[in-house]
C-alpha cells in the first residue's frame, strides 16, 4: 500500500469529528528530510492530532539543542514541544566510520566511536534541560556495501560487528532515560526493501537519502511510539467469526465443514488465531461480534480440535443477529473501554462499512477470506496494539475485563440503520425460476440452514419438477448493491391448492441476512399469490437447531398464529430503504 | 486533465501560489518558494502524479514549466 502525497492532501482535507489536539513536533537532523512533513501530518491526523512541525537547521543537531534559531527566528523546540525526532545519518557525522572504515587505525577507531557516543549523550542532556518531550533517535543504518563483504559477519572487529556494538552502546544510553528511544531503522528498511528505501538521486546535491516510500514507513513507525506514549494505541480487538476465525460458515458448513487446520486448508486461519492468542498474552482484549447462533460458535470453540482461541481468551461477546455497530457499542459499554481504542476485523464489506459509518472512532480492517494466508500479516503489520510497556497486568487483562463485562446484555440499537441500508443502494429482483437458475436454487436448498423456514432439501431434478408443475411456483431472488452483484441469494417454493398458497420453502443465503431482504421477498411472494387469485398465504416453520432466528418470521410480517395471511385484506410491504424491488 | 494542467496543479500545490502565477513561461526564478528543497518535493510529487521516474540529468534541467512539460511528455512517450 503506497500512500501518495495527493492521497495525504485529500485525507487532511476531511473535517474531523471533533477538534484535533495540537501536537508540536521538532525535527533535528544532519540530512535533508523535509519531505517527511506531510507524512508526519498524516499519521498525526490519523491519531487525532493536528501536527505542527518545525525543522531544525541542516546538520546542526547539537547547536539546535543549545538554542539556535530556526528559519522563522524562533527556537526549534521549547518546553511546549511534544516530540523531538532526530534523524542522524552516520555518513554525515563520521565519514570514516561509515565509509572509510578500513583505513582507521585502532586508536582512530576508538576515538570515533567515543565521539559518536559523546554526541548522543550531549544532545540528549541538552534536550532534557529544556524539554520533557518524547525523543526518537533514528538509529545507525548498518552499511549495505560492507567493507569486507561476506567476511564482515565473521570478524569480531569488522565494520558491521563494530557498528552493531556501537548500536548496543547507544541503546544502553537510551534505556537509562525516560521517554527517549532509539528507533532501529532496520525494521523500516526490511519492510520495503533496501532498493525502495533509498533514492540516491537527491543524495549528492541535496543530502536527501530516503525515498518517499521510506519516509512514509519511517513516519508511520514514529507514530507507533507516539501513539503508545500518548495512550492512543488500541486496546480491544473485535473479531468476526465466520471466514475470519475459520474458513466457511459454521451455521451452514457445520463443525466438520469449516476450514481450520495447521496444515492444509484453513492454515491461514490457524496461523491468524495463533497471532490472536499472542495478542491476548500481550494484553490486548479480544472480543467476538458475530451473526450466528451463539451455541454454534461455542461449539467450535469447545469442540474443534484445531481451535487455538479458547473461551478464556474472550473478554466479551455479542453473538446474535443484530447489527454489528450496535453490538460493538454494547461491547464497549460492557467493558467500559472507549470505542477509539477498538479495532474491528471482518471479511464482509457490508459489516465493515456499516461500522465505519456508525462508529468512525473504531479502526476497521476488512480481510478477504480468499486470502486467509495473509491474515496474520494484516494484523501483524498494523502496530495498532504496540505499547512500550509489558507487565503482569497486561497478561491478566482479559480476566479483569471478563469480570467487568459479566453477563450484562445491553439492547440499545441504532435508530438510523435504515439510513445506512439505504446508502447500500440495494436492488432486489425476484423472478420465476428458469432453466439456468435451477442448479443454484437446488444448491441453496441443500446448503442453507439459518434463514431457512422449513429446511427441505431438494435436488435439481426436484426443483425442475416444481418448475414444470402448474400448481407450483418457484421464485428466486437476486441482489445487487453498490458493492456488486451477489447473484441469486434467495428462493421460495409455493404450492397452490384451492384458495391457498402454501410456502413450502422460504430461504435466504446467510451472506445477506440482516438487511430486511426477507420482507422484500415476502412482498413479492404475496404478489405471486395474487397472480394466482388465491386468498390465503400459508406459512410453515419447521424448527431445527440452526434456524431459531426465523421462528417468528411470519408473525413479524403480520401472519396470524396459524401462520396464515389473508391477502385480500393484507399485504406485506417491502422496507422503504431499497432502491428497487422488482418482481417480474 | 492534460499534462500541462496537471503540471501546473502540482506546482501550485508544492509552491503554494495561485494558479494565475504559473504559466508555461514560468521559471524557477519567478517563484519565491522554488528553492532546491522544494525542487525535490516538486520532482517527487510529479513522479507520483505521472507514475514515472526522472533521471539525474532531467531532475537538474527541469527548472521551467516548459521544460517540465517537455521532459514529462518525453517520459510518457507523447513526443
Amino acid at each position: 500500500m503506497y500512500l501518495s502525497l495527493s492521497d495525504i492532501q485529500q485525507a487532511l482535507k476531511q473535517v474531523p469529528n471533533s477538534k484535533l489536539q495540537g501536537y508540536r513536533i521538532a525535527v533535528l537532523r544532519n540530512i535533508t528530510v523535509e519531505s517527511i512533513i506531510p507524512y508526519l501530518q498524516y499519521y498525526a491526523f490519523k491519531s487525532g492530532f493536528e501536527a505542527n512541525v518545525s525543522v531544525g537547521n541542516y546538520d546542526n543537531i547539537l547547536q539546535d539543542c543549545h538554542g539556535s534559531l530556526g528559519a522563522d527566528n524562533k527556537p526549534i523546540f521549547t518546553s511546549d514541544t511534544d516530540c523531538i525526532l532526530i534523524y542522524f545519518k552516520l555518513e554525515n557525522f563520521s565519514w570514516s566510520l561509515a565509509r572509510d572504515f578500513l583505513s582507521l587505525s585502532p586508536e582512530q577507531l576508538e576515538s570515533e566511536l567515543e565521539r559518536v557516543l559523546d554526541y548522543v549523550e550531549q544532545t540528549l542532556q541538552a534536550i532534557r534541560k529544556q524539554s520533557s518531550a518524547i525523543v526518537l533517535w533514528h538509529g545507525l543504518e548498518i552499511p549495505i556495501y560492507k567493507s569486507l563483504g561476506i567476511l564482515e559477519e565473521q570478524l569480531p572487529d569488522s565494520q558491521t560487528s563494530t557498528l552493531k556494538r556501537l548500536e548496543v552502546q547507544m541503546k544502553d544510553i537510551f534505556s537509562r532515560l525516560t521517554n527517549m528511544f532509539y528507533v532501529d531503522l532496520t525494521d523500516c528498511i526490511t519492510q520495503i526493501g533496501i532498493n525502495s528505501f533509498y533514492d540516491n538521486r537527491f543524495w549528492y546535491f541535496s543530502a536527501a537519502p530516503y525515498s518517499l516510500e521510506a519516509l512514509n514507513v519511517i513516519a508511520k513507525n514514529d507514530f507507533k511510539y507516539i501513539n503508545a506514549l500518548k495512550g492512543k494505541n488500541k486496546k480491544c480487538l473485535v473479531l468476526d467469526c465466520d471466514n475470519t476465525l475459520w474458513g466457511g460458515i459454521i451455521g451452514e458448513d457445520g463443525i466438520d465443514g469449516i476450514k481450520l487446520s495447521k496444515h492444509g486448508p484453513g492454515g491461514g486461519f490457524y496461523d491468524f488465531q495463533q497471532e490472536l492468542v499472542s495478542l491476548h498474552h500481550r494484553g490486548v482484549v479480544l472480543t467476538l461480534c458475530s451473526k450466528n447462533n451463539e451455541e454454534d460458535v461455542w461449539e467450535v470453540f469447545d469442540m474443534h480440535p484445531e481451535m487455538l482461541l479458547k473461551r478464556e481468551h474472550i473478554a466479551a461477546y455479542e453473538i446474535n443477529w443484530e447489527d454489528k455497530a450496535g453490538n460493538i457499542k454494547n461491547i464497549s459499554k460492557s467493558l467500559k473501554l472507549g470505542l477509539d481504542s477498538f479495532v474491528f476485523i471482518d471479511d464482509s464489506p457490508f459489516e465493515t462499512n456499516m461500522v465505519r459509518e456508525f462508529l468512525p472512532q473504531v479502526e476497521v480492517i476488512l480481510v478477504d477470506s480468499k486470502q486467509s494466508f495473509d491474515y496474520r500479516q494484516v494484523i501483524g503489520s498494523t502496530g495498532y496494539f504496540d505499547s512500550l510497556q509489558y507487565s503482569d497486568t497486561d497478561r491478566q487483562r482479559t480476566k479483569m475485563y471478563q469480570a467487568e463485562s459479566g453477563r450484562r446484555k445491553l439492547q440499545k440499537r441504532f435508530d438510523c440503520i435504515d439510513e445506512f441500508l439505504e446508502k447500500l443502494e440495494m436492488e432486489v429482483t425476484v423472478k420465476f425460476a428458469e432453466e439456468k437458475s435451477i442448479q443454484r436454487i437446488a444448491q441453496l436448498t441443500q446448503r442453507t440452514n439459518q434463514f431457512n423456514l422449513t429446511t427441505k432439501r431438494y435436488s435439481e431434478a426436484d426443483i425442475k419438477k416444481f418448475v414444470d408443475n402448474d400448481a407450483c411456483d418457484v421464485l428466486c431472488l437476486s441482489l445487487k448493491d453498490k458493492h456488486g452483484d451477489a447473484g441469486i441469494v434467495g428462493a421460495v417454493i409455493l404450492h397452490f391448492s384451492g384458495d391457498t398458497a402454501e410456502i413450502d420453502t422460504f430461504l435466504l443465503s446467510c451472506r445477506v441476512i440482516g438487511r430486511g431482504i426477507e420482507k422484500a421477498f415476502l412482498s413479492c411472494v404475496v404478489e405471486a399469490a395474487r397472480l394466482r387469485k388465491v386468498e390465503i398465504v400459508q406459512g410453515e416453520y419447521l424448527p431445527t437447531s440452526k434456524n431459531q432466528q426465523v421462528s417468528d418470521f411470519y408473525s413479524r410480517c403480520g401472519f396470524d398464529e396459524k401462520l396464515r395471511l389473508n391477502i385480500m385484506d393484507n399485504g406485506v410491504d417491502a422496507p422503504p430503504y431499497f432502491r428497487s424491488v422488482i418482481f417480474d | 486533465m492534460d499534462i500541462q494542467e496537471k503540471v501546473i496543479q502540482v506546482l501550485v500545490n508544492v509552491f503554494q501560489v495561485s494558479p494565475s502565477k504559473i504559466s508555461t513561461k514560468t521559471t524557477s526564478d519567478d517563484v519565491e518558494k522554488w528553492d532546491s528543497m522544494n525542487h525535490i518535493n516538486m520532482i517527487l510529487v510529479l513522479e507520483q502524479e505521472f507514475g514515472i521516474r526522472y533521471d539525474e540529468e532531467q531532475v537538474v534541467s527541469m527548472l521551467s514549466v516548459e521544460e517540465i512539460i517537455d521532459v514529462t511528455k518525453g517520459m510518457l512517450g507523447l513526443q
